[in-house]
């Protein structure tokens, strides 16, 4: 009794360790996850885009990789308009993880890896966390992301009136 | 007198929230000690933890298992299940009552002076369906279109978390508080609810809902320290029932599994020597009947 | 019947020293410190 209870335990443990999809096939056309320090990421506030959107995100985190399609879908959508999107992720020691998101979501816009370093330069305790910049100016710095995607939509519109062009 | 239990529960608070100087920099402690777990439920987004939450880490291993096969690094937990194990394995459900946080927390709430009433006893079987499905197998199979699954137990359940962490988070980061959505207010509200009912029921969040107990309890049975009852001496008297912190009686069985082993029924509570204990098999105090001084005077 | 028991205590307690020495060894304590120090929103109910 005990027996079969503990082998069908594993057996449940099992299956769903080992149905696991397997790794997406990668095209040759990858988007590369580019590493940055810290200057890198104040760099990229500096950027000609008008506006700017940099968000600072780890890949274990639910809320980041959600916001990850918004991101893309606005990407192609306003990005031939100036839109900049930047994403930096700070996953600890590797950016294989990142690199998989990537992957799997066909990102085309820069994803970079900053990890710790870039963690502990900006004193980042909450994920997601995004630096919103327009015309050279830091506008916001702050914990969260978008609720949706019209909320990050309607913003983008309110900040492409002020782009001096 | 001081009691030595609650003095260990209050040095364990302090030292699983050392960080005291989040009014300040108010911000979390980052500090290389969060890599290990604390025995007892303590959320590791509190600004003055000093440790991670196994549960929490535990659904993160779950919840990231499978990139994890993908990108070939293998995190299957068993860290966190082997320190878990290992806790369990040595004394069972015992950080319940001398070292977790939120139990010392459901303690004290208790000695307000109210109406006190009794759990039904079928509901202590719900904390196995929150540790299979909330700990366990929703973070493994319900998966974004990334293959990530979500610390489900956080997200939707835990007390500690609203308290400890979503609360003063908010203060310390006011911009936090406009983020607040039907997420919070429904943790909120099972706060809220657990608090009151702490008041009235001993320990409703451990009987009831705590998958961490829910745990350590599978250990009770098997665990090198272990309690013992001596039935020829006990005269049911239900001395241990009144104290309990968990609303045991001890005669019906000596290793229940909602025995946190905090041995307020030996020391306290049993003036018949009936309830001992032993590690590793080995019976280390067996109690003599103590003489009945107060009863006989008359 | 009282040695018997405890014999399992200690088999159990090994097993789970080992999870834990190779849980360390495959580097998990990193993924825990991680997750412990960039707080991620859905982990204090905002998110
Ligand atoms: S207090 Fe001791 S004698 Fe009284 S019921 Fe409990 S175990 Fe038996
Ligand atoms: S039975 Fe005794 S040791 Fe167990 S929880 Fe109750 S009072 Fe504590």
């Amino acid at each position: 009794m005990m027996h079969l209870r503990i082998v069908v335990l594993w057996a449940c443990v099992l299956f769903f360790l080992f149905i696991c999809p397997a790794a997406a096939d990668v095209e040759a056309s990858r988007n590369s996850v580019v590493a940055i320090d810290a200057p890198g990421v104040e760099q990229l506030t500096r950027e000609e885009n008008c506006p700017i959107f940099i968000s600072i995100m780890t890949s274990r985190c639910g809320a980041c990789r959600s916001e990850l399609t918004a991101y893309q879908e606005m990407y192609e959508k306003y990005g031939d308009e100036g839109l900049g999107i930047f994403v930096v992720s700070i996953d600890f020691g590797t950016s294989e993880e990142i690199q998989g998101l990537v992957d799997q979501l066909g990102l085309t816009f820069p994803v970079y890896w900053g990890g710790e370093k870039v963690m502990k330069a900006f004193n980042i305790s909450f994920v997601p966390y995004k630096i919103i910049v327009s015309n050279g100016r830091v506008l916001e710095k702050q914990i969260g992301g978008w609720k949706s995607t019209s909320e990050f939509e309607a913003k983008i519109n309110e900040l492409f009136e002020a782009c001096e062009r | 007198m001081v009691d030595i239990r609650r003095l260990i529960q209050t040095v364990s608070v302090f030292l699983c929230n050392a960080w005291m100087l989040f009014p300040f920099t108010k911000n979390i402690y980052q500090g290389e000690l969060k890599s290990v777990c604390v025995p007892g439920l303590n959320c590791y987004s509190c600004p003055a933890a000093t440790g991670a939450c196994p549960l929490g880490s535990l659904q993160t291993f779950f919840a990231g298992i499978r990139p994890s096969f993908r990108t070939g690094s293998y995190h299957l937990g068993l860290y966190v299940i082997g320190m878990l194990g290992l806790v369990g394995g040595l004394v069972g459900r015992m950080p319940c009552a001398w070292v977790c946080p939120f139990g010392f927390m459901q303690e004290l709430l208790h000695k307000i002076p109210s109406r006190k009433m009794e759990i039904p006893r079928f509901l202590s079987w719900v904390k196995y369906g929150v540790l299979a499905l909330f700990v366990i197998l929703f973070p493994l199979v319900i998966v974004d279109v990334f293959g990530y699954g979500e610390n489900w137990f956080c997200k939707y359940i835990c007390p500690a978390g609203t308290l400890e962490a979503g609360l003063p988070l908010a203060f310390l980061q006011p911009h936090l508080r406009e983020l607040w959505g039907a997420l919070f207010y429904g943790k909120l509200a099972i706060l809220v609810l657990l608090l009151v009912l702490m008041v009235y029921t001993r320990r409703p969040f451990c009987r009831v809902l705590c998958p961490l107990g829910a745990i350590y309890s599978l250990f009770n049975k098997v665990s090198v320290f272990r309690m013992v009852y001596y039935p020829d001496r006990c005269v049911r008297c239900d001395e241990c029932y009144r104290n309990c912190p968990m609303g045991i009686k001890f005669y019906e069985g000596a290793n229940q599994s909602d025995c946190i082993r905090c041995l307020q029924c030996m020391r306290k509570s049993c003036k018949y020597g009936a309830i001992g204990f032993s590690i590793n098999g080995v019976a280390t105090i067996v109690p003599g009947p103590k003489e009945k001084t107060e009863a006989v005077s008359g | 019947m009282e040695t018997k028991g405890s014999l399992v205590s200690y088999a159990l307690v090994l097993l789970f020293l080992v999870l834990l020495v190779a849980g360390i060894n495959a580097g998990e304590a990193s993924v825990v410190w991680e997750k412990a120090i960039t707080i991620c929103l859905s982990c204090i109910g905002v998110g």
